[in-house]
């Protein structure tokens, strides 16, 4: 039970991973920069996969203990409600007929209502590991996928800081429609 | 620049998580905090973050 606990974090992990990797890649190719809030969600999914990496984490030398897995159930969740008023925010900001929405929709919805779906579905599926703790074992078992599952997430987070970085210059905050990369002038 | 410093308290986190150090849920909770507060401070500025 415990590989089958470990493979849905990781599998939890790299659903993060895409989703910040599919959001940079509409920056890129569409070449429309995210707003404030955009940023704020981008953020708040990266707070929700320190979660799951908790337990990936804790679960490399020893033993995977119930303690583990609710404390990174406990971060993923927090982080998650966090993801919930800065999406539920934006989704609102833009929730009265004849208003275009800020950005493309992709699939019909803009970026900002998947992450509100996203976090949803991230407060339920918490819920469902927390449950499954119960069938956790003793076993220590070897983890493979967690180096490699760390590493994306590394590379995805240091990508939008830079990103970002580049967006703000040398500004405290970003502005409310952002059009160019303001360090490059 | 708030932005980028919220994503290198991500890496800082995940850097304790991966070495198992004590800080590594304080620092989650610190950057939580700032991010709950950066936002609601948002709410009452619409001009800020309207987008």
């Amino acid at each position: 039970m415990t590989r089958l606990y470990l493979a849905a974090a990781t599998l939890n992990v790299w659903v993060l991973v895409l989703l910040l990797a599919a959001a940079f890649a509409v920056q890129l190719i569409v070449g429309e920069l995210p707003c404030p809030l955009c940023v704020m969600q981008r953020v708040a999914l990266m707070l929700v996969a320190l979660g799951p990496l908790h337990i990936l984490l804790r679960a490399r030398h020893d033993a995977l203990t119930v303690r583990d897995a609710a404390v990174g159930n406990g971060i993923a969740i927090l982080a998650a409600l966090l993801g919930v008023i800065a999406s539920g925010r934006q989704t609102l900001l833009h929730i009265l007929p004849g208003d275009a929405g800020f950005g493309s929709p992709v699939l019909g919805f803009h970026l900002y209502t998947w992450c509100l779906i996203a976090f949803a579905c991230q407060i339920a599926a918490s819920a469902v590991m927390l449950l499954a703790t119960a069938w956790l074992d003793d076993k220590p078992l070897d983890w493979h996928a967690t180096g490699i599952t760390t590493l994306a997430f590394a590379v995805v987070v240091v990508a939008n800081l830079l990103s970002v970085a580049a967006e703000a210059g040398f500004n405290w905050d970003l502005p409310a429609d952002p059009v160019r990369y303001l360090l490059f002038g | 620049m708030v932005y980028a410093i919220f994503m290198l308290l991500v890496l800082l986190t995940l850097a304790a998580g991966w070495r198992g150090h004590m800080l590594e849920l304080p620092l989650f909770l610190v950057t939580v905090a700032w991010v709950l507060v950066h936002l609601v401070l948002d709410m009452t500025d619409p001009l800020t973050l309207s987008f």
